[in-house]
């Protein structure tokens, strides 16, 4: 038994310890108590559209529903959509959920979608590249919808669990509909004071019975871990994000504090310059990888928060096949740089600042490794911006950086880093083959898409576009007063099924 | 004065167009692209002109200069690109917070900061003033990013008397005004207490005491001034 099971079986115990032998008895009880969490990245709207935060994601998710959800061992379930279904290759069927209503009373329906839809994919907002596929929206009755894409759109389910459902009213006013917002969401909007909190309560006519479990939820936001950390311990607020391994041992060592950890759906992955010189040689990048012990990050620098890679995808996402783990052997390694001529190798390493737990340690100990070998690496840690400028630039060999799987689809990883467009003016990545095999994986029938991504990871695992040297561990830490709180994949903090003692 | 004022506003109208034009070439020239910021790292290049064009960072600078112009005369401070707000209302929402933090620093300091010299001072070589001192080198050399940590430590985690962050209320004024005023007290007792000490050697101190006036109207009526 693992310990959400755990959770889950002590949460029906207690809740049946709970229920008085009335007639009513069998009822759920009403939402009670107020939890307070602490996110570490700032929400910047309140527009499910507008944004790519995963704060702002997992806040919103409160508000607005989506028309799928994803469970944390990465299945979609039905939200608002009781069911959907591929009609072919460029068109899907969503059914959707009847009788329920959006927070200011106005019934949600096919319009709804319609809306939702339409608006992302012609409005000019962050999310809107995500839905340019999308050929046309139509509504079949109140309750249906068939969306008709220009090219095969696999992975739509998918991003549609990132996307809230708004009512047309907010057509024309959006600046006002998102002062205060309605969704059809498990809480209801009471106020966001910017920068600092928002305030939620909860939706008493919540179409999923007996959620939310609490009255009210208060999300803050900040930024900094040691801070976050404080309140979590001073008892002020209930759970917090983005816990790095390093806080691990004091966080467990205070009373009423709990740690929970889980693999992410995010894999790291240092992407090579394949137009440089230095790197192009695939005998070059395989001696690279195979000078890094990855072990010694895993377990000495993230304290076995990490997870060794086996896959460029992580465990659990559609394609995932083991492909067993690289190999560490220097010896090899410099036997490699000496049939490709590069006994004297430099190479920049590339850092965006401040991003990764660790980073910066990681960094000097794999300048370390590589030095065994007799590779120079010269570390750049640039602020953000700068460095993403220099990528685009092409300056540099190396560059940290990881990928989080956001809707649990590997489809906008593919496109984005290994099909001409995406790579142009990042990695330089160019393969018709792969290419082709990412175009042929878009289909909806998922034994196709498996097919196709093992095909397209045992072909990057055997060119080494980028070296992938952990999978990331999302940590969390909780109150104990917590009941049924969830350590998500993707590093959301959802609480409509959570409760307070 | 009449053409003194004017000549004076003219000034600081010159000043204000000088630091707008500054602080517009400057943000602009530094590295960093909005829309890749806002944009996800997955986001195609073809997003990122497109958003770059919907914030009208694609027009020459000089145009974008006109543009913040003509809008601020009108009173529109235009959008911040990171909130997608009217960037009036995110400056106007952090206003009062703001204030009050600074206006309860500024109160400590001249309260702490006065007191404690004072108290240096008159009692000049005694165990006040010793401490007095401690403290004074001790909030000039202790940065105060460790300091507020520490506070929070003590007062938020430990003792649980004060919250730890956050702004709803008085109490969530404390830690803070106490970690700003830390180095200003300092000074402005250290600057008090050697002043203080130069005034009282000073002959009117003396015929004030001569003239048998108690020593606390000599030091706060005649030597405080």
């Amino acid at each position: 038994m693992n310990r959400r099971e755990f959770l889950v079986g002590s949460g029906v115990v207690l809740g049946a310890s709970a229920v008085r032998p009335t007639v009513a008895g069998a009822q759920a009880q009403p939402p009670r108590g107020h939890i307070i969490a602490g996110l570490s990245e700032r929400m910047l709207t309140l527009d499910p559209a507008n944004h790519y935060s995963i704060s702002a994601t997992s806040v919103l998710r409160h508000v607005y529903d989506p028309l799928l959800d994803v469970t944390n061992d990465d299945k979609f379930v039905p939200a608002l959509a009781e069911s959907w279904r591929p009609v072919n290759n460029t068109t899907w069927r969503f059914t959707l959920r009847k009788g329920v209503t959006f927070h200011d009373g106005t019934p949600f329906n096919a319009d709804s979608v319609v809306f939702t839809l339409k608006r992302v994919r012609d409005g000019k907002l962050v999310k809107s590249f995500v839905y340019q596929d999308i050929e046309d929206v139509q509504k079949d009755g109140d309750y249906a919808v068939t969306v008709t894409t220009k090219r095969p759109f696999g992975s739509l389910p998918a991003h549609l669990t990132m996307l809230g459902m708004l009512p047309p009213i907010a057509a024309g006013s959006e600046d006002a509909f998102f002062q205060k917002p309605v969704g059809t969401g498990p809480f209801r909007f009471v106020s966001w004071t910017h920068g600092d909190h928002i305030e939620l309560a909860a939706n008493p006519k919540y179409w999923k019975p007996g959620i939310p479990k609490v009255e009210k939820v208060t999300v803050r936001f900040i930024t900094e871990l040691s801070t976050r950390a404080a309140a979590l311990r001073a008892g002020e607020i209930h759970v917090i994000d983005r816990v790095s391994p390093d806080m691990v041992q004091t966080l467990k060592g205070t009373p009423g504090v709990k740690v929970l950890d889980t693999p992410a759906v995010e894999a790291q992955r240092w992407h090579f310059q394949l137009a440089r010189d230095n790197v192009k040689d695939p005998r070059v990048r395989k001696a690279i990888s195979l000078a890094i012990d990855r072990n010694v990050i895993i377990k000495d620098l993230l304290l076995g928060y990490a997870r060794p890679v086996v896959n460029p995808v992580p465990p659990g996402l559609i394609g995932h096949t083991n492909l067993g783990q690289k190999p560490y052997d220097p010896e090899k390694a410099k036997l490699l740089l000496k049939q490709a001529g590069q006994t004297n190798l430099a190479i920049d390493f590339v850092l965006m600042k401040d991003l990764y737990p660790k980073q910066l340690e990681i960094a000097q100990a794999v300048a370390a490794m590589l030095g065994e070998v007799g590779i120079k690496v010269n570390i750049r840690n640039l602020e953000i911006a700068t460095a993403r400028e220099q990528r685009t630039a092409g300056n540099y060999d190396l560059f940290f950086s990881g990928w989080a799987h956001m809707p649990h689809d590997p489809d906008w990883y593919f496109g984005q880093w290994f099909t001409k467009a995406g790579a142009e003016k990042m990695t330089r990545f160019n393969d018709p083959k792969v290419e082709q095999l990412i175009a042929e994986g878009r289909v909806p029938d998922p034994k196709v898409r498996q097919q196709k991504y093992e095909e397209i990871e045992r072909i990057l695992w055997e060119d080494e576009p980028e070296l992938w040297p952990y999978y990331s561990v999302a940590i969390y830490a909780i109150s104990d007063k917590l009941r049924n709180f969830e350590a998500r994949r993707d590093y959301y903090v959802l609480l409509s099924e959570v409760g307070i003692a | 004065m009449q053409s003194y004022l004017l000549r004076r506003l003219w000034q600081s109208a010159l000043t204000l167009v000088g630091v707008s034009l500054l602080v517009f070439v400057i943000l602009r020239v530094i590295p960093g692209d909005p829309a890749k910021m806002l944009l996800p790292e997955g986001a195609p290049q073809s997003a990122v002109e497109e958003l770059n064009r919907e914030l009208g960072l694609r027009e020459p600078l000089w145009v974008q200069y006109g543009i913040f112009v003509r809008s601020v005369v009108r009173g529109d401070f235009g959008q911040s690109f990171q909130y997608r707000a009217p960037a009036l209302r995110v400056v106007v929402e952090r206003v009062p917070a703001t204030i009050q933090l600074a206006l309860t620093a500024m109160l400590l300091t001249v309260v702490l900061g006065v007191s404690i010299g004072v108290l240096a001072a008159v009692r000049r070589g005694t165990g006040y003033d010793y401490a007095g001192t401690v403290l004074a080198v001790l909030g000039q050399s202790l940065p105060n990013f460790w300091l507020g940590i520490m506070l929070i430590l003590l007062f938020g985690v430990t003792l649980r008397w004060l919250p730890t962050s956050g702004f709803q209320g008085w109490r969530y004024l404390v830690l803070p005004s106490i970690t700003l005023a830390a180095f200003p007290t300092a000074l402005v007792a250290r600057l008090t207490r050697s002043s203080l000490l130069e005034i009282l050697g000073q002959e009117y101190i003396r015929t004030g005491r001569a003239k048998g006036l108690a020593e606390p109207a000599v030091i706060l009526r005649h030597a405080l001034r």
